[in-house]
């Protein structure tokens, strides 16, 4: 057990600096941006004032309230100690909610439109690209160029596409929203229905693209491995077929399963697209009107949640991996 | 880009809430819910004095009233046929419900402004932009200055109620007042130079003094007026509410979200999240007063989903999910023309709307060459207005043919202001590239190294301008003024940059940012477009 605890250790190490990086980039990155947030919000206050001493007073005000008029680095010791706390401070652009309120409106949605598709994807595409690998034959030469095709859709392009076809043209499903227009809100059966027809399309965009990248992936993999040296060893051995793409399938889902770790972890950038096309209402959206908007903490905390999810899922599969792959736990104990 | 509109001016939105035609149905309702508990009561006590017969009649009378009521399917559903669905207000999820604040974003029940929304709380007065004048609500009739006009006197109607179904007072109008001030609001500050005192005379008089200058007379009477029918009335007893919860903190104040607001108007908060807000009418909503209109506002919900664009707004409406459309549709016509949907405008034929905001070019003077009214007036004559008109504005204009540009709005009530023959020979069409090239040669300002471009002082005359992005029609029609500026020798470039940095732009381009000349802005508030004009 010592090789994993030294190999535990390593990643925790650069897990922890990693984060601390991540955590300076997010402060400073969208301080950098051009344009002022306090401008923009003493615009909508002062709407309709005739006297330049009371927008001046106004955007004082608000200077103050939201520490705009503070050296940088002092702006950043108050907000590391209020993120330490657990407070995220005011959302500028929905001022006065916090941060904490809009996240908390908006999570759920993405949580629970990402995390199945990407799930959904992610299996699917995997058994489709080990099949297409050892069927080989038709469904290969069909199946492979399809997946190649839409894997190589942009992710707009394909949400535009299903949006055109199945709800401007055909009308079989709702544009955009995540639930009817008349409705609010609630268990009943009729919301639930509702919920679900407008989660299909959002959902299928981000499904389609994640089974075409993961079959192709799966599929090359699978091929490598079929060819290696230990699998004709095995067959010379006389070994069975079944047992041997069970090693085959173990050696061919490495890769895989990063690439899962990461689809999890970066799933609120994937959501962007999708979410902004389909109008729904996830984190995907308050991003980019937190990016349009200049809304600073907003921006901090949405990247945040991306860098920690990130970061928990690469750190979560590679402690996994020491345990798959004893390659790796053999490297580290040398 | 969500500035524009079309279907309906402020003036029919605020008429068909407020006044209009209560159809039957909401009507059937309200005497089923108000009349059902009486009903129980009197079976219960006159089955003791044997007049039972005339209560059973009562009770059958009843019940062919409730039948035609048609059962919601699903309670979490809004009865369609009881909901009016807007478009064009709101952008982004509602904020808050408190009317002190400018920061509710929550624009159909809180907007104090020139066209100040009513739906949830209400001013003294209603500006009617049609004719110019003002109508009383929660006044009893026409305010009235003293001889000297320096103080407003005007009355509170006796029938105006608070939803807690307390009266509305003079003292709230005075407490209202107070608060902006002590708590330095927007309100307050933008207000505090024009009025001194808001007081009560008694329960139901008001009197503004306005403040008064070095002469005597009043800093700006026209300010005054603007303010009683611009700003709610606010309850005192829950403005004291509110400053006790927030102990006196003017930033809390503000920030207060308010649910617990007490408001006078006919509809109040019933739903509200990330997608939509939804306002429910309020069956004791005191304006049912013969005083007033006489009966409640037919719908029952007014309801607004939130549409990421224009565009997303203009299918809503196509697909009869929006039954009032107060954004801007371009080439709005082809849904009853192309489509054959039955929708409709305010006016039938173009320009289809009544223009409110005037989107107007500002330029920076502090801009090399921009000091120069050649250079500016050659800019402003050489600009294609009939281009933008058609191309930007898809026609929902007025055209210069129609109404010669000036800051007054095209509506009979303010034209009827406005001296047009005085100010004649100062006017212009546009597209006049010939006389922009006479006056900028004649006044010296030449392309004098071959580049094509003029130059003054030795400086190239080169410009950007500006305006937010996704401020479609706006963005067209700037590239109009940027064409203008190539036919005639000066460089103007185009740059959108996002909302929150334009408003780094305006208020900071004295400064930092000369090259940022023309900048075009206005205020969102209007029902309607007009064409940029830049003025001189």
């Amino acid at each position: 057990m010592k090789g994993y605890r030294r190999y535990f250790l390593n990643k925790a190490g650069w897990f922890v600096i990693t984060l601390i990086a991540a955590f300076l980039l997010n402060f400073f990155l969208p301080r950098m941006m051009p344009g002022d947030p306090v401008a923009a919000i003493v615009a909508r206050q002062a709407q309709g004032m005739s006297n330049s001493t009371g927008v001046q007073a106004i955007y004082e005000q608000y200077t103050k309230l939201f520490g705009t008029d503070k050296p940088l680095f002092q702006q950043f010791f108050i907000y590391m100690g209020n993120v330490l706390r657990g407070d995220f401070g005011y959302s500028f652009s929905q001022y006065p909610r916090t941060v904490a309120e809009v996240l908390s409106a908006s999570l759920w949605w993405t949580v629970v439109l990402q995390f199945p598709a990407i799930i959904f994807g992610w299996v699917v595409g995997n058994s489709l690209g080990a099949i297409a690998a050892y069927r080989k034959g038709g469904l290969d030469k069909v199946a492979m160029p399809i997946s190649i095709l839409i894997s190589n859709l942009p992710a707009f392009g394909m949400a535009v596409i299903l949006l055109v076809v199945f709800a401007a043209t055909l009308k079989w499903l709702p544009a955009s929203g995540g639930y009817a227009f008349d409705m609010i809100p609630s268990l009943s059966v009729n919301f639930l229905g509702s919920a679900l027809l407008h989660y299909i399309l959002p959902f299928a965009s981000i499904v389609l693209l994640a089974i075409g990248g993961q079959a192709i992936g799966m599929r090359s993999m699978a091929i490598y491995e079929l060819n290696a040296d230990y699998v004709r060893y095995s067959r010379f051995m006389g070994i069975k077929d079944n047992q041997i793409s069970r090693y085959v399938f173990r050696n061919a889902m490495l890769p895989q399963i990063t690439g899962l770790a990461l689809a999890i972890g970066t799933m609120i950038g994937g959501a962007l697209v999708a979410e902004i096309i389909f109008s729904y209402p996830g984190l995907g959206t308050v991003l980019l009107t937190a990016i349009s908007g200049r809304d600073y903490p907003l921006i901090s905390a949405v990247t945040l949640i991306i860098t920690i999810m990130a970061l928990i899922a690469n750190f979560a599969i590679e402690i996994l991996y020491g345990f798959i792959d004893p390659r790796i736990k053999a490297a580290q104990s040398d | 880009m969500k500035k524009a509109s079309f279907l309906l001016a402020l003036v029919v939105i605020a008429s068909m809430i407020l006044g209009a035609c209560a159809t039957p149905a909401p009507q059937v309702v309200e005497k089923v819910v108000t009349s059902a508990p009486q009903v129980v009561e009197k079976v219960q006590t006159q089955v003791v004095t044997e007049v039972q017969t005339q209560v059973v009649e009562k009770v059958v009378e009843k019940e062919v009233v409730v039948t035609p009521t048609p059962a919601p399917a699903d309670e979490n559903t809004l009865p369609r046929e009881e909901t009016l669905y807007f478009n064009g207000q709101q952008w982004s999820p509602v904020v808050g419900w408190n009317p002190y604040s400018n920061s509710n974003n929550n624009a159909m029940a809180i907007a104090q402004q020139d066209n100040a929304r009513v739906i949830m709380f209400e001013t003294p007065y209603l500006y009617n932009m049609l004719d110019g004048k003002v109508y009383p609500l929660l006044a009893d009739g026409d305010f009235a200055w003293d001889d000297a006009q320096t103080q407003l006197t005007f009355k509170i109607k006796p029938a105006a109620k608070w939803s807690d179904g307390t009266p509305v007072t003079a003292e709230d109008v005075a407490y209202t007042w107070a608060t902006h001030v002590k708590y330095n609001t927007p309100t307050g500050a933008a207000n505090m130079d024009y009025i001194d005192t808001i007081e009560a005379v008694d329960p139901q008089t008001v009197v503004i003094k306005a403040k008064l200058g070095d002469n005597g007379s009043a800093v700006n009477p026209l300010l005054v007026n603007a303010y009683v029918s611009s700003n709610y009335v606010i309850q005192k007893a829950w403005t004291e509410k509110l400053e006790e919860r927030v102990k006196g903190d003017a930033t809390a104040l503000l920030a207060d979200t308010a649910e617990d607001v007490v408001y006078s108007g006919p509809y109040h908060k019933f739903f509200a999240d990330e997608t939509k807000v939804i306002y429910v009418r309020d069956d004791n909503y005191w304006g049912q007063d013969a005083s007033m209109w006489g009966k409640l506002p037919a719908p029952k919900y007014l309801a607004h989903v939130i549409y990421k664009d224009n565009a997303a707004g203009s299918v809503a409406l196509a697909q009869g999910e929006v039954d009032v459309s107060q954004q801007f549709n371009s080439n709005v016509q082809v849904l009853w023309e192309n489509y054959g949907l039955p929708v409709s405008t305010y006016l039938p034929e173009p320009p289809y709307g009544i223009g409110a905001s005037l989107p107007t070019a500002f330029y920076n003077l502090k801009s090399p060459g921009l000091d120069n009214p050649a250079v500016r007036k050659a800019i402003a004559i050489a600009v294609d207005y009939p281009t933008i008109i058609a191309n930007a504005m898809t026609n929902q204009s007025a055209t210069f043919d129609q109404v010669p540009r000036s800051l007054m709005n095209p509506t009979p009530g303010e034209q009827a202001m406005y001296d047009q023959a005085a100010v004649a020979d100062l006017q212009w069409a546009g597209n006049d590239i010939e006389g922009a090239i006479k006056l900028l040669d004649d006044a010296g300002i030449k392309d004098t190294d071959g580049d094509g471009w003029r130059e003054l002082d030795g400086k190239k005359l080169s410009y950007v301008a500006t305006c937010p992005n996704g401020w479609s029609d706006w963005q067209a029609a700037i590239e109009v003024v940027a064409a203008a500026g190539k036919k005639i020798g000066i460089d103007i470039t185009t740059n959108y940059p996002e909302w929150g940095v334009y408003q780094t732009v305006v208020t900071k381009s004295d400064t930092d940012l000369p090259e940022s000349a023309c900048r075009a802005t206005g205020t969102a508030t209007g029902a309607c477009t007009r064409t940029p004009r830049p003025t001189s």
